[in-house]
């Protein structure tokens, strides 16, 4: 009983490093929408200067531990913030990923690197920080020891991780559920546009994000020091692993639940250490506890709920293949290439350097697995260095007991691809982030459990893979090997790009960009993600034959999970999309780290300035590595799309010139408001602001001459427009005129490329949306303006601030005073247009755009909408209601605006429209109507 | 122009790409590289009648190292001053040593396979010395092999098992032969009972080579007749292990005299302190907390392990003999500061049986006539230098450890020998 108490208890404490590691993950997963892989980089690079100034310089600990914290750590959070994270916060999953693990990567070795520059150019006398094993944390040197009632004892650095955890987790808890920033977080990554729109600065708030969460990696960098007993990196990135499941515990979300999550975490190791002798036998059961832990609950985890609120991929479709070159054009570099690379292999190379080449084309191999499962499948998988193990030692397996070399290769990937299964069964339904979680673990215990199985890996001597002869070829010659690499990663290259052009390839992007249009369309998502890890499995299990051949053996240990992420990232450098870019990262790979160390020679007649004379130091190639992940933030694509999208870019801008020049069909407003004459649709234009003078107020936003696109397309061609105060304006204009990118101009979401908006006296063209917001200028955008995941009562308070007008609110809408902890996403379509315009109701703007509140409402609903909108205007908000539909306009309209293909053709008071004309006319509108007429 | 910046930039860098590694040879290489032509070669300068010899001139030896550089901090000042003395004694057989740096693989598995091949194909080595490292796996050994490439180094790795140019400088540590001698019979002497009245408790990682050490611990006790009150291989391994509670309340509940601490060096720092912490009363012993400098530098490490043992299988310096003398007087010679530390014992004493071996293979030096002479005829037997590196044997030792040990404790806060060298006879398994 006394053991039980006891190493529940000492578990409970030393858990609570994980609680504090999973509370700051889950803040800035909660709050960014970015999973932090790299706080262990950043805890040790905090910890590496607090040890340098501490050890090093001689400091005493209070204000080395002021400097790395409170100095460091923020800047160092400012910094990624500005260069990476805030670019990151609208990419998809891959690139968060992979940007964060080139971080975890390259963070601790730029600190290293910084530090042996010094003491080796600069002859600094400071440590190199190895074999560095103790340091004093917060707490007293040497630590005090209790002694717990139940036996067992802790010490005052336990105690201090404790207290930290203890108080972060509150902290945390604190300002995420209950103030008014933490609600701006939220909010944020719920719905990043709308959040500007209700006056969140994001880049202020992303700031702010990870300046706390690098603090909070430091402070536990430096706490956890005399509790890891190491300043090893590697000690760092795992503890963070481990911590993963803490986190898993809290779905990613619940900052109280990750805390537990972390304590649990403890309390399981122990009790696993304390009492399953059962486990004796097998090898790394006890080091797997926190993986299973994280498999189980991430088994246990139902989709999270922001989905079910339907939201639609947001993700930036693939680039397709370059169709408008022809495919000479785009065989040329393909064939350039081999033909290099021929040339190379045949004359020039020295079995060294064959070595090197066979080695970048057996990865090759390996990252076109990659290209299947997250280029193609757009799954994250961590998993792939398990395949590639597996597939390894499954082949030293049956050629040790006399199996023949294609059996035995077969024997293995047939086995890579059933892990290939088994990694996918449990992780199919679960969203991107926690599956390339699960894959990790599942990565993770295949080296912990399965590769230490000395059946399968023969312990640490593996199992021989003598490469054979092949009719008159010897592939022990570094040639000959080279070049069958070659071969068999051109087979492979054709396969995957074959399998991208068919109906399977057609399925799996169908399943990645849209699951449940994929499901109508008659495509089982789950047989389709199944079969894609299956490939992606089968994949790289070739490249484990293959990689076993290179080696001439395979052990347990050749390819750790850690290889398989930083695989990931080197793919995710050249293009992940692309089988190009398997082939470039693979032979990159290879062949940089060489070129790193040994320099680059040329023969004399090459400038000096060209060649290098190589690095002894093992820290540069991580770095710049690390560097390669981070700049996906600001290309996803890889580097070998940079040049198509700049040939896509111009083509857009030159079809736009064509467009500016006359020389494209585009109706030109004059003649189209004649034609509205002709038609009598609307009588006596009062274009070009030549309105009569009545007795109303003057305008209070304007825009004069605006134009406005996306890159190089222009939607937008010279818009001017006037709202009044108390005044409601309806913008008609058929789908695809321009009318959300005309919002989305005047809300401040898109910059104008030409023109100038004044709002309230105020040149606004400049201002942010969230700027424009709090002077008093809102959106109601499109489909709903409310925030899916938050609850009914926060999505007020984004707006409202008192409780008196929130209680306003609910005296309003009693039916949201019923459902007021209700996640917005559950509310029903009315509903939730009802939370949308609430706090405008309540607390109304200078002036309101709202965009098509009706579309897909019921006919009751869409009269109380209107009649909502009517009720704000009759506060004297300036309104502008953007419809598709002509009817119901005269109800609410003041003045009316027609608007067609990015143009304002006429605008004036409503009394001037003829309504059936006007709807006949936009009845007609919808067929095909020749634009040129 | 624009059209193809696709196409020429990868195009580019792949020419860019494969040219370093063409173009790119290492500082070091001497003039005994010649043109990448002669590549074709399988077996690189294996010694045929007539043809150069890798690495081999009339003049010169060219001798190169791989080692996780981090973990084996001044190898290359270790191994480089006694190379320096064989030069400033002219040589082997008028041959003089020259020692490329070791490359560090950074402890990286691919890193050391290349350093490996690099070392063999473009700076032409005759043999490597020293070899260091967690990630020299048999990739890399089977490569040397195939390559005829002697190796010297720290046998904790397979390939200085089974491997006929694999010389571990105390012999193969990991063989399937024998058990070391040297596991338990040095605590034996320093409890100062009889062996059957030793209680031993032994604690290992969660891994392959955690459990087949204290299945031979447990064997070692079978037959000596010590007892063992506690083996258990399961703390959690290439992770980090927050709390050692589980363990310490299991080892203290067995109640043991000895608490063998055989773990990582974090692992074994922080089950060690927590052990004292709990007021464990016996004695304790590790493998590895044995870093010369160490306790000087990380007081609260000297607070930890202070009365504890550590088994070295090198020669510690604090002996302060014939061999420690010899090795600080060689660092000195050779410029490097007059301070052994674990790396630099590791580099000197993988030199030193090097040197030996180049000495016995006589002038006529190429990879066959080396290896006839070591592991054919007669053998090799090493001859130790009064408190030196035991006699380490081959062709036999190839399959076994020489178990020779000394065992280090600490003592106000600094390394002190409690037994010198000493070799023990091993156990048949």
């Amino acid at each position: 009983m006394n053991k039980f108490a006891s190493l529940t208890i000492s578990g409970l404490v030393s858990g609570a490093i994980f609680s504090l590691i999973a509370c700051s993950l889950v803040l800035s997963y909660s709050a960014s929408g970015i999973f932090n892989l790299a706080y262990g980089g950043v805890a040790f690079s905090t910890a590496f200067l607090y040890y340098e100034l501490h050890d090093g310089l001689h400091w005493d600990v209070w204000p080395a531990v002021a400097v790395s914290v409170l100095v460091f750590a923020p800047l160092l959070g400012i910094l990624l913030d500005r260069l990476v994270f805030r670019r990151l916060a609208d990419k998809d999953d891959s690139a968060k990923i992979v940007a964060a693990v080139g971080l975890m990567v390259a963070l601790p070795a730029l600190m290293r690197w910084v530090v042996e520059r010094l003491v080796f150019v600069g002859k600094f006398e400071i440590p190199l920080g190895n074999e560095v094993y103790t340091l004093p944390g917060l707490g007293p040197s040497p630590p005090k020891v209790w002694t717990l009632p139940t036996g067992g004892t802790f010490n005052s650095n336990q105690a201090v991780v404790f207290a930290a955890a203890a108080a972060c987790g509150l902290g945390l808890w604190y300002l995420l559920r209950r103030t008014s920033t933490g609600l701006h977080m939220r909010a944020v990554v719920d719905r990043p546009a709308l959040a500007s729109l209700r006056g969140v600065d994001r880049d202020r708030l992303s700031t702010v994000i990870w300046t706390l969460g690098t603090m909070l990696a430091g402070l536990t960098g430096v706490i956890a020091l005399p509790i890891l007993n190491s300043l090893d990196q590697n000690a760092f990135v795992f503890v963070t692993f481990v911590a993963i499941s803490a986190c898993v515990f809290g779905r990613l979300r619940s900052i109280p639940l990750a805390f537990v999550g972390g304590l649990v975490l403890g309390v399981a190791q122990n009790l696993t250490a304390g009492y399953a002798t059962f486990a004796s036998s097998i090898s790394g059961f006890n080091s797997s506890v926190p993986f299973v832990i994280l498999l189980l609950g991430l088994a246990l985890w139902n989709r999270d709920r922001s989905r079910t609120a339907g939201v639609a991929s947001e993700e930036l479709p693939a680039l397709g293949p370059a169709t408008d070159q022809p495919p000479w054009r785009r065989g040329a570099p393909w064939a350039i290439g081999a033909a290099v690379l021929f040339v190379y292999v045949a004359f020039l190379a020295d079995s060294f350097a064959l070595g090197l080449v066979a080695n970048g084309l057996v990865l090759g191999v390996i990252f076109l697995s990659f290209v299947v499962v997250t280029g193609e499948g757009g799954m994250v998988s961590l998993a792939q260095s398990a395949f590639v193990t597996g597939a390894g030692l499954t082949t030293g397996l049956l050629l040790s007991h006399g199996a023949p070399l294609f059996v035995a290769a077969l024997g293995g990937i047939v086995v890579a691809t059933l892990l290939g299964v088994v990694v996918a069964l449990p992780v199919m339904r679960l969203g991107r982030l926690p599956l390339a979680l699960a894959t990790l673990g599942l990565a993770f215990l295949g080296d912990r459990v399965l590769f230490a199985w000395q059946y399968l890996s023969n312990g640490q001597l593996g199992w021989k893979v003598v490469r054979p002869h092949i009719g008159p070829f010897d592939l022990a010659q570094p040639r000959t090997f080279a070049f069958a690499m070659a071969i068999v990663l051109g087979v492979v290259t054709v396969l995957v790009r074959n399998l991208q052009r068919s109906a399977s390839g057609r399925a799996i992007v169908a399943v990645r960009s849209a699951e449940p249009g994929a499901r109508m369309s008659g495509i089982a998502p789950s047989r389709t993600k199944l079969k894609v890890f299956m490939v992606s499995a089968a994949i790289a299990g070739l490249g484990g034959v293959l990689l076993a051949a290179y080696n001439g053996s395979v052990t347990g240990t050749t390819t750790p999970p850690i290889t398989g992420l930083i695989w990931l990232s080197t793919i995710a450098i050249w293009g992940i999309r692309r089988p190009a870019g398997a082939i470039m990262g693979g032979l990159f790979a290879a062949l940089f780290p060489q070129w790193l160390s040994g320099g680059v020679h040329w023969p004399s007649w090459v400038p000096s300035f060209l060649s290098w004379n190589g690095t002894t130091s093992i820290y540069l190639a991580p770095i710049l590595f690390g560097l390669g992940a981070v700049q996906l933030a600001s290309n996803p694509n890889g580097i070998l799309s940079t040049a198509h999208l700049r040939r896509q870019a111009r083509r857009a801008k030159e079809q736009s010139a064509l467009v500016a020049s006359g020389l494209a069909v585009v109706p030109v407003s004059g003649a189209r408001e004649e034609e509205l004459l002709h038609l009598g649709v609307v009588r006596n234009s009062t274009i070009n602001g030549a309105e009569p003078l009545v007795d109303r107020p003057a305008p209070i936003l304007t825009m004069q001459g605006v134009h406005a696109g996306y890159g190089d397309v222009e939607v937008l061609h010279g818009i001017d427009l006037t709202l009044r105060p108390g005044t409601t304006t309806v913008l008609l204009g058929s789908n695809g005129a321009g009318k959300s990118t005309l919002c989305a101009v005047m809300s401040g979401l898109v910059a104008p490329t030409a023109g100038h908006i004044r709002f309230d006296d105020q040149d606004v063209t400049a201002l942010g949306a969230h700027e424009r917001a709090r002077l008093g200028l809102v959106l109601a955008p499109e489909s709903r303006g409310v925030f899916p995941s938050l609850s009914v009562d926060e999505n007020l308070k984004m707006r409202l601030r008192t409780a008196q007008e929130i209680t306003g609110a609910y005296d309003r809408f009693p039916a949201l005073g019923e459902r007021r902890s209700v996640a917005a996403g559950h509310l029903s379509g009315g509903e939730q247009q009802m939370l949308a315009l609430a706090p405008l109701l309540i607390q109304p703007p200078t002036v309101l755009i709202v965009d098509e509140p009706t579309l897909g409402l019921a006919p009751r609903i869409v009269g109380q909408v209107l009649d909502w909108i009517e009720e704000i205007r009759e506060s004297g908000v300036a309104v502008l209601l953007v419809e598709e539909k002509a009817r119901n306009v005269h109800a609410v309209a003041d003045d009316v605006i027609l608007f067609e293909l990015g143009r304002v053709i006429w605008s004036g008071a409503c009394d001037l429209v003829d309504a059936d004309r006007l709807v006949d006319m936009y009845m007609a509108s919808t067929g095909d109507r020749d634009p040129a007429r | 122009m624009r059209y193809r910046l696709r196409g020429v930039f990868a195009v580019a860098t792949m020419c860019a790409l494969v040219a370093a590694g063409c173009g790119s040879s290492s500082k070091s290489s001497t003039a005994t590289t010649t043109t990448a032509a002669s590549s074709n070669t399988t077996a690189g300068g294996s010694g045929g009648g007539g043809g150069t010899v890798r690495g081999v001139t009339d003049k010169e030896i060219v001798i190169g190292g791989v080692a996780e550089a981090k973990n084996y901090q001044g190898i290359d000042d270790g191994a480089k001053a006694r190379f320096d003395r064989v030069n400033r004694s002219g040589g082997i057989n008028g041959r003089m040593i020259k020692y490329l740096p070791v490359a560090d693989d950074g402890s990286d598995n691919s890193r050391n396979l290349d350093a490996v091949r690099q070392l063999v194909t473009r700076d032409k080595v005759f043999a490597l010395a020293p070899v260091a490292s967690q990630s020299f796996l048999p990739a890399s050994s089977d490569y040397l092999a195939a390559q005829k490439v002697p190796f010297v180094g720290w046998g904790f790795m397979p390939g200085f098992c089974g491997n006929d140019f694999g010389y571990g400088f105390n012999g193969c540590l990991i063989g399937n032969t024998e058990i070391q001698g040297s596991y338990l019979a040095p605590m034996i002497k320093i409890s100062g009972k009889a062996a059957k009245d030793v209680k031993f408790a032994f604690q290992s990682e969660d891994g392959d080579a955690g459990k087949t050490a204290l299945r031979d611990f447990g064997d070692i006790c079978k037959k000596e007749g010590c007892q063992v009150v506690y083996t258990k291989s399961n703390i959690p391994l290439n992770t980090t292990v927050t709390d050692y509670t589980p363990y310490v309340q299991a080892i203290m509940a067995s109640n043991p005299d000895v608490a063998y601490v055989n773990v990582s060096f974090a692992n074994a720092l922080g089950l060690t302190g927590a052990l004292k912490a709990a007021g464990f009363k016996g004695l304790m012993v590790n493998f590895v907390t044995y870093a010369p400098g160490l306790l000087e530098t990380q007081p609260a490490v000297a607070k930890i392990l202070e009365g504890t043992y550590i088994n070295v299988q090198i020669p510690p310096a604090e002996a302060g003999d014939a061999a420690s003398k010899q090795v600080i007087a060689d660092l000195t010679a050779s410029g490097a500061k007059p301070f052994v530390s674990f790396g630099a014992s590791v580099g000197y004493w993988s030199a030193d049986v090097l040197v030996q071996m180049l000495e016995k293979a006589g002038k006529d030096l190429t990879p066959d006539t080396f290896q006839a002479a070591i592991n054919g005829g007669g053998g090799f037997t090493y001859k130790p230098v009064a408190g030196g590196l035991g006699p380490v044997a081959f062709p036999a030792d190839h399959t076994a450890p020489n178990s020779c040990t000394s065992l280090v404790t600490v003592k106000n806060g600094k390394y002190a020998v409690a037994l010198p060298m000493t070799c023990y006879p091993n156990y048949k398994r």
